[in-house]
């Protein structure tokens, strides 16, 4: 591409770019004049500035960040697992929450509810996505860990139950209650109320 | 010294204009985003052809309908529905021709005429809604002004300090000044959102062919230049039904409309 166009199709201001994304510059067209287009226009040579924690926009992803969390699943297919020991693609994964903080667990949340992901790998990542130590993040961490009590698979299920025990946060209580009443599997059920009562016991 | 002063006071343009009532703001974005309970599967939906009566223009479904993203003209404007795992956004955004000539920033007209179609839209689509976590109402707010030192001046009239419009550029304004809600749910906050500054468009026209490729600068705006982001507070742990979800709404709007005339105030 044109690196004119290219630096025309990327200028950023410190507000949002959103409206100019509709814009889209065609490549290869052979028509000798295009119609003009608007661009921000900024004196800017850093990158956006970070999200403030009370925003609702659309989050926007580090470049690559969605081949790199989706890849790290993909080769952790291979990985054993062991209940309660860290994994090579736990560390890795928590690596990318710390960096890209809700970005990261969008990519997850994507992959893992629309289960683009086999459910062993899924289940090690929410196992995990409880003890991670990241603030700006909890919230949706949180969200996905609840989500994921209605996954399809028993195994993901199951680890969702585990991570929300890690997190320790009696929001969860709720939902538990609901995954209770909907669970056909005897032993999951029992794992689900032995959840429910330690939550349960953090808020008294 | 004082004389002094007196005398440079004498001599600058005036630093602020008076600040012009909802009318003088044009809308490029509005818009409303639920962020939806986990206990929920939203599963395949036809939210925008149930809204607006008719199929949208586009669909693009990923995860087998789970994620989806549906567009389509709406009246002045064009509406977009995207549904992500953890959230669902209504836009409303302008329509704009490809082919035609862009003359000034693409906007929607007033952000009092463009709420009285968004709103009712969404009011009705807050009442079936899935139930919520959070809620937020955006708007993104545009006044065309003549050059940046105009849009300093403006813009003045909207923040509780003085920016000096002759020397001064790349100015960018940040805040959010939270509020109880009016809506009568106990401890519900919300956060008011707003980011300021006057931003600088230039128009180009490409030209691409096998002769001849190049970016030429046509004409250039400037606008003062508004996002709001009125939303309820993350931490807030209960769920929100249709009908809150219509009333809360309501309430976020008004605020946005206040930041608007107001300006930043606590």
């Amino acid at each position: 591409m044109n690196d004119s166009i290219k630096e025309a199709s990327t200028a950023r201001t410190s507000g949002s770019w959103r409206a100019f994304e509709e814009f889209q510059f065609l490549v290869g067209d052979t028509s000798p004049r295009r119609p003009a287009k608007n661009r921000l226009v900024t004196n800017s040579t850093t990158e956006e500035q970070q999200t403030p924690e009370s925003s609702t926009a659309e989050l926007r992803h580090p470049k690559g960040l969605d081949e790199q969390i989706e890849m790290l699943f993909k080769s952790a297919e291979d990985e054993i697992f062991e209940d309660g020991v860290e994994s090579e693609f736990s560390r890795q994964l928590a690596c990318l929450v710390r960096e890209a903080g809700n970005a990261a667990v969008e990519v997850m949340a994507y992959l893992v509810v629309y289960e683009k992901v086999n459910a062993e790998t899924a289940a090690e990542a929410l196992r995990w996505l409880g003890r991670i130590t990241h603030s700006p993040s909890y919230r949706y961490r949180q969200w996905l860990l609840e989500r994921s009590l209605r996954s399809s698979s028993s195994r993901v299920r199951d680890a969702a139950a585990l991570g929300l025990v890690s997190l320790d946060d009696p929001h969860a209580i709720r939902y538990l209650r609901i995954a209770i009443e909907h669970e056909k599997c005897s032993e999951l059920r029992n794992d689900l109320r032995q959840a429910l009562e330690q939550l349960k016991s953090t808020t008294t | 010294m004082q004389d002094q002063n007196k005398g440079r006071e004498s001599q600058m343009p005036e630093q602020s204009l008076a600040a012009p009532d909802l009318t003088g703001w044009q809308a490029e974005t509005l818009r409303l985003t639920a962020f939806t309970s986990p206990a929920i599967d939203l599963g395949q939906q036809n939210w925008w052809a149930e809204l607006v009566g008719e199929t949208p223009e586009t669909t693009v479904s990923r995860a087998k309908g789970g994620e989806r993203h549906e567009e389509g003209r709406f009246e002045s404007g064009k509406l977009v529905l995207r549904i992500q795992p953890a959230r669902v956004d209504w836009m409303l955004v302008p329509l704009v021709d490809p082919e035609k000539e862009l003359e000034s920033i693409p906007t929607m007209g007033t952000f009092s005429d463009s709420l009285k179609s968004f709103m009712p839209l969404m009011s009705r689509w807050l009442q079936s809604a899935p139930r919520s976590q959070r809620l937020a109402f955006g708007a993104i707010l545009m006044q065309p002004v003549q050059d940046r030192a105009m849009g300093y001046r403006q813009i003045n009239a909207y923040l509780p300090f003085r920016l000096d419009s002759e020397t001064s550029s790349d100015f960018f304004y940040q805040i959010n000044r939270p509020r109880d809600s009016t809506s009568g749910i106990p401890g519900l906050r919300i956060n008011r959102l707003g980011r300021w500054s006057v931003a600088y468009f230039q128009g180009v026209r490409m030209t691409i062919s096998p002769a001849a490729r190049g970016v030429a600068p046509v004409e250039e705006h400037h606008a003062c230049r508004l996002e709001l982001d009125i939303n309820t507070a993350a931490d807030f742990q209960a769920e929100f039904s249709g009908e809150q979800l219509a009333a809360i709404f309501r309430e976020l709007v008004d605020l946005g409309k206040e930041i608007a005339e107001k300006g930043d105030i606590p």
